[in-house]
């Protein structure tokens, strides 16, 4: 069977204020994303996510290559019924309250308006905005409007999900709430595709992930494949007295061994005074 | 046993109701826009004005003045309203990335440009049948006033057509449908607001003017300005052709046929310009 | 070419296209509408070098408005006599709005009457009516007023106001009373003519020494005159009467 999004030799010029140049944003990019897959996308800013994104909803006409969803091509209008996306920073018009906005994209996936209104409700009380649904979206908060996003990628009940820096402005609870919805999704059997800055989170969500940079894929492969370093040479050592950590720092050190102290992640430390 | 794939390339056909659920949204966020409101109030204002300028005019009867009037707000008002209410909704969604959601869905480009068009539409049309029928009311009253106190002013009652008035209300939709369309396809290429809104406006002048374009054509002696005159005359829409302001003040019967002619014309040049802003828009890159 | 200029070329023939298919339909829609010409209006406009604002309300349909604020800037060029400010604005304001008699009849009265004595002094005004230079300037100028107002007549063909005045002008600065005659005749026959025409045609024929027609004339105007309205002056009418009557020994 097909791959959930298959992208082989795309490559993304755009043309710049000279004449007869062009900047090529990604660059003869070629990666696979099975079913039921959590795949994260890094690399810095202009490394070619969005650009690679885009593509993927047909948003964008690749100059070269191809992309596609379940064997799908993305320049079909038909391929988005299997993707729900939610933007980076997504804007929505203000005026509508969270359920309306639901409906209103849920209609556009093709679904009746009972339909949508019954899903959006569902999908909103899950994310934690059931007591907002009747609020004006100028009301949100940021994290409010994180999850709103959510809940319009998902309500078409799409195969395949895009998440472009689904936790850019959201405080750490958020973040973690937002991974456990990712993780809802990935055991309901969808493909997840994330882009976060947020390493951490990506480490831990992600099956496999790839690094993009100037267009260009580095690396790519499974999270734990990846951070190996096949040697083994640092080890984590846990649970000693003070007296044997102080003695084993000096056999270390007789050695010519180095060792290194590990603090707490100041995110470690928030959410351990917020249990 | 045969499995059959889980996944097939859905079928999805083009449809309207995707495009009239973009509009309804378009509609109603254009009602909330602060210019609709202010332009809105500005006409009225400029309407009710008329009460106050007709002092002014020397020897026009009063009625024609008013309705005079009533035509040019809505001409000019109407005109800008549409404009800027096109480019807002059509690019400002753009300019606000709200449109990467809604296209990331599936909806085709065209049905996306369509809606915005209805939207607009809606919002135009209430514009314009909102002063139309204040219009209207306004004359019935001053006209029944002025027959009280002046009957023999007017031996075979009422001057006013009122139904030509209406008709003006249509005709001056569809001038302002055409428009639109063309502002509409404007933005499907236009990067800025600014951009689209200049090249509105000028459409807007232009098409006013076509027509005198149309005459040099004909009366013009040398090749090369014919040429030129020929070439405007036939690249812009005829929007003088919608004002049928001027007979309808001075009370002249209009001809059915012309509403006809005028009205196939209009809808003509509106579905040319929206065909041509789907297949603009369709390969455009967000 | 790369296929953005292709596209719009495509975009442009096919608009010209469209032209070219509906301009039968245009041109057809304009007749049916019985609309006209612009062509003067934009001429007169651009020597009258209005502000911007003025010609956006124009394009936006402020037709009378903008007429009457161009007629009020007249006045003042009028006022200090400037010849050159007053006509341009005449001929704007008439073809900004020239459904309305008014401009045209003031301003052709403004030419014929005004004008000529501008180039004198008050002192030398005489010199106007005695002298033959004095009535080669009245001529020019009666010739531009009844220009005016044959421009008005062609606008509005039903208005027997217009083509009385050009009678008046005529008669008073041309001294032809067989073209006045005429024109007050044509006047006299159009359906909404005031009754003083018909008076001031049998007057002309009377000067021109037509009495037994002008006699016949007030015979047969007389017999629709509605005795009850003060503006038929119907005791008049017959008083002339009787005194053709006499000095015809009828």
């Amino acid at each position: 069977m097909a791959n959930a999004i298959e992208i082989a030799g795309l490559t993304k010029d755009f043309p710049v204020a000279v004449k007869g140049k062009r900047l090529r944003a990604v660059d003869d990019l070629s990666l696979s994303v099975g079913e039921g897959e959590v795949y994260g996308l890094l690399g810095p800013n202009g490394s070619g996510k969005s650009t690679t994104i885009k593509a993927l909803l047909g948003l964008l006409k690749p100059t070269k290559g191809s992309c596609s969803v379940f064997g799908s091509p993305c320049s079909e209008v038909s391929t988005r019924l299997m993707l729900g996306y939610l933007p980076e920073a997504p804007y929505f018009p203000r005026f509508m309250s969270g359920l309306e906005l639901v409906i209103y994209f849920g209609e556009l996936c093709g679904l009746k308006k009972s339909e949508a209104e019954e899903r959006g409700t569902e999908l909103l009380e899950e994310l934690g905005l059931a007591g907002a649904r009747e609020q004006r979206i100028g009301t949100y908060s940021k994290g409010m409007l994180q999850r709103l996003g959510m809940a319009q990628a998902l309500v078409g009940d799409p195969k395949v999900v895009i998440l472009d820096e689904p936790t850019a402005g959201v405080d750490p609870i958020g973040a973690r709430d937002i991974g456990q919805i990712i993780l809802r999704q990935k055991e309901m059997g969808k493909t997840v595709l994330l882009c976060s800055h947020l390493l951490s989170h990506v480490e831990s969500l992600c099956d496999r992930v790839a690094i993009l940079n100037r267009g260009k894929l580095m690396t790519e492969g499974r999270v734990e494949d990846l951070l190996s370093d096949g040697d083994a040479s640092g080890l984590l050592i846990e649970g000693l007295s003070e007296e044997k950590r102080v003695r084993l720092i000096a056999e270390v050190e007789s050695n010519g061994g180095r060792v290194s102290k590990r603090s707490k992640s100041l995110s470690d430390l928030f959410m351990e005074q917020l249990k | 046993m045969t499995h059959t794939p889980e996944f097939e390339t859905p079928n999805l056909s083009w449809s309207f109701r995707r495009a009239w659920l973009i509009g309804q949204n378009a509609f109603r966020e254009a009602i909330r826009m602060k210019f609709f409101a202010a332009l809105m109030v500005l006409a009225l204002a400029a309407f009710a004005s008329s009460f106050v300028f007709r002092e002014f005019n020397f020897g026009a009867s009063e009625l024609k003045f008013i309705a005079d009037f009533g035509f040019g707000g809505l001409s000019l008002f109407g005109s800008i309203l549409t404009v800027i209410l096109t480019v807002q909704l059509f690019l400002g969604e753009i300019e606000h990335r709200t449109a990467l959601t809604l296209l990331a869905k599936p909806v085709r480009r065209s049905e996306y440009t369509l809606g915005k068009y209805i939207g607009a539409m809606i919002a135009i049309a209430c514009f314009v049948a909102s002063l139309t029928l204040a219009l209207a009311l306004a004359l019935w009253i001053r006209e029944t006033q002025l027959i009280a106190e002046s009957p023999d002013l007017f031996p075979e009652g009422r001057v006013m057509r009122y139904g030509d008035i209406l008709m003006f209300g249509v005709m001056h939709m569809l001038r302002l449908g055409v428009l639109s369309a063309l502002v509409v396809l404007f933005c499907t290429y236009a990067t800025s607001t600014m951009f689209a809104m200049l090249m509105g406006f000028l459409v807007w002048i232009g098409g006013q003017l076509q027509h005198v374009a149309t005459e040099a054509w004909v009366a013009s002696g040398t090749v090369v300005s014919k040429l030129g005159y020929a070439f405007v005359s036939l690249l812009l829409p005829n929007f003088h052709l919608f004002d049928i302001g001027d007979k309808i003040a001075l009370g002249e019967a209009i001809a059915l046929s012309g509403y006809a002619k005028a009205m196939i014309y209009g809808l003509l040049y509106a579905s040319f310009y929206l065909t041509v802003s789907f297949i603009s828009f369709s390969k455009r890159e967000l | 070419m790369n296929s953005k200029r292709i596209q719009f070329i495509g975009i442009l023939a096919a608009a010209l296209l469209l032209g070219w298919a509906t301009r039968g339909l245009e041109q057809s829609a304009s007749e049916d509408f019985g609309q006209s010409s612009d062509t003067e209006k934009l001429e007169a406009l651009t020597q009258a070098r209005l502000s911007q604002g003025m010609s956006l309300a124009l394009l936006g349909g402020y037709r009378p408005i903008v007429a009457n604020m161009v007629w009020i800037a007249m006045d003042g060029a009028w006022m200090r006599r400037d010849f050159d400010t007053t006509l341009s604005h005449i001929k704007l304001a008439t073809s900004i709005d020239p459904r309305h008699e008014f401009f045209w009849l003031n301003g052709a009265r403004i030419i014929a009457n005004d004008m000529p004595t501008w180039r004198y002094s008050y002192e030398e005004m005489d010199r106007l009516h005695t002298t033959i230079e004095g009535r080669m300037i009245k001529d020019e100028f009666a010739e531009e007023a009844l220009e005016l107002l044959e421009k008005g007549s062609s606008r509005l063909p039903e208005n027997p106001l217009i083509l009385a005045e050009m009678g008046v002008i005529e008669w008073r600065k041309k001294d032809n009373l067989q073209r006045a005659g005429d024109l007050f005749l044509k006047a006299w026959g159009m359906p909404d003519a005031p009754y003083y025409v018909g008076r001031i045609y049998a007057e002309v024929l009377e000067r021109q020494g037509r009495r037994e027609e002008a006699l016949a004339f007030l015979r047969e105007m007389v017999i629709d005159l509605p005795e009850n309205e003060l503006e038929a002056m119907v005791p008049v009418v017959r008083e002339r009467i009787r005194r053709l009557e006499r000095a015809l020994g009828k």
